[in-house]
């Protein structure tokens, strides 16, 4: 079952199948999980959003008339871009102002503690936290979660070019506060890459 | 892709496996619901679809028991809704025609029906007259004398209308000729009449039954031979328009003949109807009727006369009502 194309697979978790529904929340949750922690900082509340999202997946899928994966893929973020967006109202939080994230990098160490702990990969998550809301969510959604272009237009409800314009000026702005972090191309083996 | 690109992707926050499980037994969990939902719609559907059959027992319970109901019982009006409901839905003319036919058979039946259950009393003073209008204005007069104290006016009309019905169709339904619906339910009401007398041992009741009975045997004698003439023409040849003209009773109320008196009766007047009952009441005990042609009748007569017949030796089961 793992390696159904996704429409048999939705129609296997239409029809009630717990096990469908297992695989398909394989496959997406890491990509949800990465999205929601770019917004929330915290694992917790991002986890608990990732479950509400698969929760209402689950009742949405039955309506849901699959047409290609990405169009499944943008109606799933979408769902996720909902429950932040209730959980920003509700916690009454603005969306990543600069101290704030300052003060929450700090949780950022449990989530590097799963990936390689390099210094670089410190300094890029740091550089990644200063970018602005609308830099952070479209990495996010190209970057972490894997999204295509064509998935990021229907989610954020722009065109595609439009979102590729908004990726590569995300880019731009990452490299910069990296360089102004001090992570050139000459000190660091890593930062020569960039 | 570019290299920070990459950097980018290999730090992305990713989900311990035991994070992994947690999450997933979270997730589990809330689905629960959404079957829940279902089981309840479920149970709804189900509750939903018992009432509903309950209801449509009941209404089945309802028809049923109308198809049997007579004049002046309760279920009577709801027994003739569903008439006209099944004539109202019919889809096309001739079949509408055929259930009226069936539907003024069926009054010719309520008819016998209620002269077996209570007795009867007819009206001969038509003798001379038309018999096929006779024979079913006596039953219907003997019908409205039956329940006179419980039949309604609407009942009376309804029944004096269907039998005019009856005869129309008899005279212009080709169809029905064709397949002897009207015959057949003659048929079965003679069939009825002589098992009914074969029933009773009350030798007045015998003697009426009998006389109805010839009657209609006599109608029928006169009505095969026109019968098969029409049959063979389905635009209506002159005999069958004849046999119309002289039977629709409900549209010729000022024809002078001795057989309109009782078509006349059959025209809408239950109270003229009833009071020509009365007068059939009040004959002599040679059958004689002592006010033949009477245009009015003192109600109270009427009243007498049946206190007469209650009294006589030819009192009639039933009739004491």
């Amino acid at each position: 079952m793992e390696d159904l194309p996704l429409q048999a697979l939705l129609e296997r978790v239409r029809s009630g199948s717990h096990d469908a529904f297992r695989v398909l929340f394989d496959r997406l949750n890491d990509r949800l999980f990465a999205h929601a922690y770019a917004h929330t900082k915290e694992r917790e509340s991002a986890k608990d959003l990732v479950q509400e999202t698969f929760i209402d997946l689950w009742r949405g899928v039955e309506s849901f008339s699959y047409r290609s994966d990405q169009e499944f893929h943008g109606f799933v973020f979408l769902i996720l871009k909902r429950k932040l967006t209730k959980y920003y109202s509700e916690r009454k939080r603005a969306p990543g102002s600069l101290d704030q994230r300052m003060e929450e990098v700090g949780d950022r160490d449990e989530t590097l503690a799963i990936v390689p702990e390099y210094e670089y990969h410190r300094g890029l998550m740091k550089g990644f936290d200063q970018l602005s809301e609308t830099s952070r969510e479209i990495l996010s959604l190209r970057n972490w979660s894997d999204l295509s272009f064509k998935e990021i237009a229907h989610v954020l409800d722009i065109s595609e070019s439009a979102a590729k314009v908004r990726h590569h000026r995300a880019i731009g702005e990452l490299r910069d506060t990296l360089i102004a972090q001090g992570y050139d191309r000459t000190d660091n083996p890593t930062a020569k890459r960039i | 892709m570019n290299d920070l690109e990459r950097q980018l992707h290999s730090i992305a926050p990713k989900l311990a496996s035991e994070e992994r499980e947690s999450l997933w037994a979270g997730v589990s969990f809330g689905l629960s619901p959404r079957r829940s939902r279902k089981l309840r719609r479920r149970q709804i559907a189900a509750v939903s679809g018992a009432v509903a059959l309950v209801l449509f027992s009941s209404g089945v319970v309802t028809v049923y028991a109308s198809g049997q109901a007579l004049p002046g019982d309760v279920l009577f009006p709801t027994k003739l809704a569903i008439e006209h409901l099944r004539v109202a839905i019919a889809p096309s003319a001739a079949q509408k025609t055929q259930l009226r036919v069936e539907f003024a058979a069926e009054r010719l039946q309520e008819v016998k029906t209620l002269a077996y259950t209570h007795g009867v009393e007819w009206n001969d003073q038509d003798d001379d007259g038309d018999e096929a209008t006779s024979t079913l204005d006596t039953m219907v007069s003997a019908t409205s004398t039956i329940v006179l104290p419980t039949v309604t006016e609407h009942d009376l009309d309804h029944l004096a209308t269907s039998t005019g019905i009856f005869y129309r169709h008899r005279a212009t339904t080709t169809s029905a000729f064709k397949d002897r619906t009207i015959e057949k339910h003659i048929d079965e009401a003679l069939r009825d009449l002589r098992d009914s007398k074969d029933a009773t041992t009350d030798v007045p009741s015998r003697q009426k039954i009998e006389k109805i009975e010839r009657t209609i045997s006599r109608f029928q004698g006169e009505q095969r031979p026109m019968l098969e003439e029409t049959s063979g023409d389905t635009n209506g040849t002159s005999t069958s328009k004849a046999i119309e003209n002289d039977t629709r009773g409900n549209d010729h109320s000022n024809n002078e003949r001795s057989s309109s008196d009782a078509q006349r009766k059959l025209g809408g007047n239950s109270q003229e109807l009833r009071a020509n009952v009365g007068s059939s009441m009040g004959r002599d005990p040679s059958g004689t009727p002592s006010d033949v042609g009477a245009g009015h009748v003192d109600p109270n007569r009427n009243k007498e006369g049946m206190r007469q017949e209650n009294g006589g030796e030819n009192s009639i089961p039933g009739s004491d009502r």
